[in-house]
């Protein structure tokens, strides 16, 4: 078990020191330094899960508190061991829909900017790709973003979670989806958009 | 010789006593009395039979059959009628059944008929005679009949067992087959032979059943064959009925030959048949005639006929589907031609300038056509209303709009309204219209922007009819939807008193060149102004601030804000050809008089001085300067006003008229502002839908989608689309009104 005097030593070490409004904080240069020690690809899921893990309040940003009470939680005491529990974290992902969409739907907090309610399109096509990989709803949702950015400019967080929803009740043609059913309104668009672009998904 | 006076023995004899002994044998009967009596009766029954007269009185024959009775040879005197009766019976008919019936088939219908009423005239004879047997012996003995139904049952027997009675039948409905072919046949012959089968108890078993058979048949051929010849109708209906009959004819013909097959039957009970025929005769009739071809008889003839307003004919119609209970039929057909009709009207290409008075005369025949020919059947009515509110709102907002432009021309001087129309009338059937669509917000809308016209420019026929659509329309809505067209009128009223009163107060010396008159409009009731910025000719700006003093005297605390797009004025001009009057808006009028000081003018010149946006100043030199009337002369020409242009007073300008009005409104600016009003109301709607679904979450707290769209639109009166709803729902999401259920994402609930 790790004592509180390590998990400070180990926080220290990311640290970032300059501050000056007194927040006892890791930003995001720390962050990466700790990405690097950790081995993993800013490019990929791994940073997103840790963040999450250690309770991260914003992008890149972790606090004491949620670092001390997440490494409890993982059971943690250094860096391979922390490793581990992300790895293995994300192979969960696989097996634990539930525990996937607690993840799924705290990413959108974290894109949000703190003062509004939306996040902005360009971030989701950003991030959307990464935290889930080969889904092939979302990679064609992406590809509707792409191709609408001057008339949707934002995600709205209903719409971020019904996507996960989508992601596994929607048919490969596109059949089983009908307007009148309750999805967000801009499915429907999406979804007639995405019947008319059919022949590149036949690729 | 007073002593007794019980008579006794004469005087001087002995006396002798009176005995009585019985006979020493009984009187027998004389050995031949019986049959010698039976044989007289029997006599008698063949006189009677072959209409002679009897060798004995018939006092004596009834003493004869009484003795008889009385000594107990009644059966005898009974078997030996029956006898008689039947043997008569057998003779006479045999002989008619003889005669093949190719030789004149009636005779024997006429000929059994003679024999029937001879026979019944005979046995009413013979029951006189045999009274006292009748009386007696056959009222008391079991299981022997009275001796008139004896005597009917021998004929019955007999007809029954030669077969002479199904020959009677098959006579008599050739008869009847002759005469429904137009031939004319002995009538009552055929109504003794029924009276004949009646008595006899036949009736109902063998006469009816044929002859209902028989009707079947032959109307089933008559209508297969003349259904399958009907030709379509032609719209000159002036052809007559009788004229059609004869040929292949078309439906209207073919309803008038039913009604005359019906009366032709109906007449045919009364003459010859029991009246308990008649129900099952008619119905036979028309479910042959009628109920077996109504889809041919209704489809693209019932459009052609309801089109060509042919009122008799649809009332036939209606009558005949009443008794065959093919009114839902009727009802289909009713509702799928007013609804065709309907939406063709909606889709023509010239919808603006007939869709209304279109739509009126067409419901007017429809209500014409059911008070006198489906005597206002409810669910015709109802069916009639169905219809309506379908086709009407398939075109989502000109309805509303074309019925208040349509009243609004009905109210401006010189509409088409005379003076002796049934105001009333009119305007009801219009508000009849006006139920039928869906949005009323719009039409409001509509309405209202052009009362405020009216109201603003002059233009209203008469207050009175403006009072009487208001409460017409409050009594279909209700009285918050009036509220601002009412205070609208109120607002009027009050401007007109307190322009006097302004008129009154102002001192001679300022108000001699100009004449004022304000109008207040309280913000809430009128549509929404653009405010306009202009800088007003001096005397004018002078009477209006002289005006809003008065009002802020009289109204502390209220604020006027003055609308030049809406002001009118009248300037009297100098021409060459000499002095008119021009009608104009305040924007044309102060434009005007900046040339009764100069005749040329560029205009940016014109721009500083009144202070006029771009739009609205190129808009007002257009009307001024390149239009029908032109007062004022732009260089260089064109239709488009240029900010580098000059303008020159045209003293040239020449009209007929002593006064003239020069429209300020171009068409494409009265698109334009509906485009706005649609969009505003529109708007309107979205933050209803939004009340309303919020109301509706805090009621039920937790609701699946396809319900919540369920209860939304039974709220709303306007439609709304899923997309729509949908839209609605995620501004909701965004405010925190509701959210999504975890684990079943089409469940709503609500956020206290």
């Amino acid at each position: 078990m790790a004592k509180g005097g390590d998990l400070q030593a180990w926080f220290i070490e990311y640290q970032d020191l300059d501050r000056t409004d007194g927040r006892v904080v890791i930003m995001p240069e720390g962050f990466e330094k700790l990405c690097d020690a950790l081995e993993f690809n800013l490019e990929e899921i791994e940073p997103m899960v840790l963040l999450w893990k250690l309770n991260g309040v914003e992008l890149a940003t972790i606090e004491f508190e949620g670092w001390e009470s997440g490494m409890r939680a993982m059971n943690v005491k250094d860096i391979k061991g922390l490793k581990a529990a992300i790895l293995s974290t994300v192979q969960e992902f696989e097996n634990d829909p539930v525990l996937f969409k607690t993840f799924y739907r705290k990413v959108f907090d974290y894109l949000r900017p703190e003062q509004q309610r939306s996040v902005s399109a360009e971030d989701a096509v950003a991030v959307l790709p990464v935290v889930t990989g080969n889904s092939w709803v979302f990679e064609k949702f992406v590809k509707y973003l792409q191709a609408n950015s001057d008339s949707i400019k934002v995600i709205s967080r209903d719409q971020w979670q019904s996507l996960l929803e989508l992601s596994k009740a929607l048919s490969p043609d596109l059949s089983n989806y009908s307007n009148e059913d309750a999805w967000p309104a801009m499915f429907d668009g999406f979804v007639d958009w995405a019947k008319n672009t059919k022949p590149e998904a036949a690729k | 010789m007073w002593a007794s006076k019980r008579p006794g023995p004469p005087a001087g004899g002995p006396q002798k006593k009176l005995v009585i002994k019985g006979l020493k044998a009984l009187p027998t009967l004389p050995l031949s009395y019986k049959t010698d009596t039976l044989e007289r009766l029997r006599s008698a029954v063949h006189a009677i039979q072959q209409n002679q007269p009897t060798t004995q009185g018939l006092e004596e024959l009834y003493r004869d059959c009484e003795g008889l009775c009385l000594h107990k040879f009644a059966s005898d005197v009974y078997e030996m009628l029956q006898t008689e009766l039947e043997k008569y019976t057998r003779q006479q008919l045999l002989q008619i059944d003889r005669s093949p019936d190719t030789h004149a088939p009636a005779a024997i219908l006429d000929q059994t008929r003679k024999f029937w009423d001879d026979y019944t005239q005979q046995l009413t004879m013979v029951r006189c005679v045999f009274l006292y047997l009748d009386r007696t012996y056959a009222l008391q003995t079991t299981n022997v009949a009275s001796l008139w139904a004896m005597g009917l049952s021998v004929v019955r027997q007999h007809l029954v067992e030669t077969n002479m009675r199904s020959r009677l039948v098959r006579l008599f409905i050739n008869e009847v087959t002759s005469e429904r072919n137009g031939q004319l046949i002995d009538r009552p012959s055929l109504a003794s032979i029924a009276r004949m089968f009646i008595d006899l108890g036949l009736y109902a078993q063998s006469l009816q059943p044929s002859f209902i058979d028989a009707t079947r048949d032959y109307y089933r051929s008559e209508s297969l064959r003349m259904i399958n010849y009907l030709v379509p109708i032609k719209q000159s209906a002036g052809v007559s009925a009788e004229a059609r009959s004869s040929g292949p004819t078309d439906v209207p013909g073919y309803l008038n030959h039913v009604q005359r097959r019906l009366d032709e039957e109906t007449q045919r009970v009364a003459q010859y048949l029991k009246p308990s025929t008649k129900s099952t005769l008619l119905a036979t009739v028309l479910a042959e005639l009628v109920e077996k071809h109504t889809e041919k008889l209704l489809g693209p003839n019932f459009d052609a006929m309801v089109d060509a307003d042919m009122v008799s004919d649809l009332t036939n119609l209606y009558s005949l589907l009443l008794p065959v209970n093919k009114l839902d039929l009727l009802q289909q057909n009713w509702i799928s031609y007013i609804k065709k009709t309907g939406l063709r009207m909606m889709q023509a290409s010239d919808l603006e300038a007939t869709l209304i008075s279109g739509l009126l005369a067409f419901k007017r025949k429809l209500d014409n056509i059911l008070s006198i020919a489906f005597q206002n059947n409810a669910r015709l009515i109802g069916a009639l209303r169905e219809a309506f509110e379908m086709f009407i709102n398939t075109r989502r907002s000109k309805p509303a709009q074309l019925i208040a432009r349509h009243i609004d021309q009905c109210m401006r001087m010189g509409s088409k309204l005379a003076a002796d129309d049934d105001i009333d009338d009119i305007f009801d059937r219009i508000i009849m219209l006006f139920r039928f669509i869906q949005g009323k917000d719009l039409f409001e809308a509509y309405y209202r922007r052009d009362l405020a016209k009216r109201l603003l420019y002059n233009k209203t026929l008469s207050t009175d009819t403006e009072r009487l659509v208001l409460q017409k329309l409050k009594a279909e809505c209700g009285a918050g939807y009036t509220n601002r067209l009412e205070g609208m009128l109120h607002d009027m009223e009050l401007s007109l008193e307190l322009s006097s009163e302004f008129a009154q107060k102002q001192p001679e010396s300022a108000m001699n060149d100009i004449g004022f008159q304000g109008s207040v409009l309280t913000m809430a009731f009128w549509p929404t102004y653009e405010p306009m910025e202009l800088v007003l000719p001096r005397q004018a700006e002078e009477a209006q601030n002289a005006f809003t003093e008065l009002y802020a005297e009289k109204h502390k605390g209220r604020n006027l804000q003055w609308q030049h797009n809406l002001g009118t004025c009248l300037i009297n001009v100098e021409f060459n050809e000499g002095s008119k009057e021009l009608q104009l808006s305040h924007l044309q009028g102060t434009v005007m008089l900046m040339f009764a000081e100069q005749n040329e003018l560029t205009y940016s010149q014109i721009q500083q001085s009144t202070g006029l946006e771009n739009n609205e100043l190129q808009r007002t030199l257009q009307s001024l300067a390149c239009g029908k009337f032109r007062v004022l002369t732009k260089e260089p020409k064109g239709r488009d006003v240029d900010t580098s242009d000059t303008f020159h007073f045209n003293a040239k300008f020449k009209c007929p008229q002593a006064r003239v009005k020069i429209s300020q409104i171009a068409t494409k600016e009265i698109e334009k502002e509906s485009k706005e009003l649609e969009a505003h109301i529109h708007l309107d709607r979205m933050y209803r839908v939004d009340a309303a679904l919020v109301r509706i979450m805090k009621a039920r707290k937790t609701l699946e989608h396809s319900d919540l769209v369920t209860e939304l639109l039974k709220q709303l009166d306007f439609n709304v689309s899923t997309t729509e709803i949908k839209e609605r729902v995620d501004t909701l999401f965004e405010r925190d009104y509701v959210r999504r259920d975890d684990s079943n994402p089409s469940t709503y609930h609500y956020i206290a």
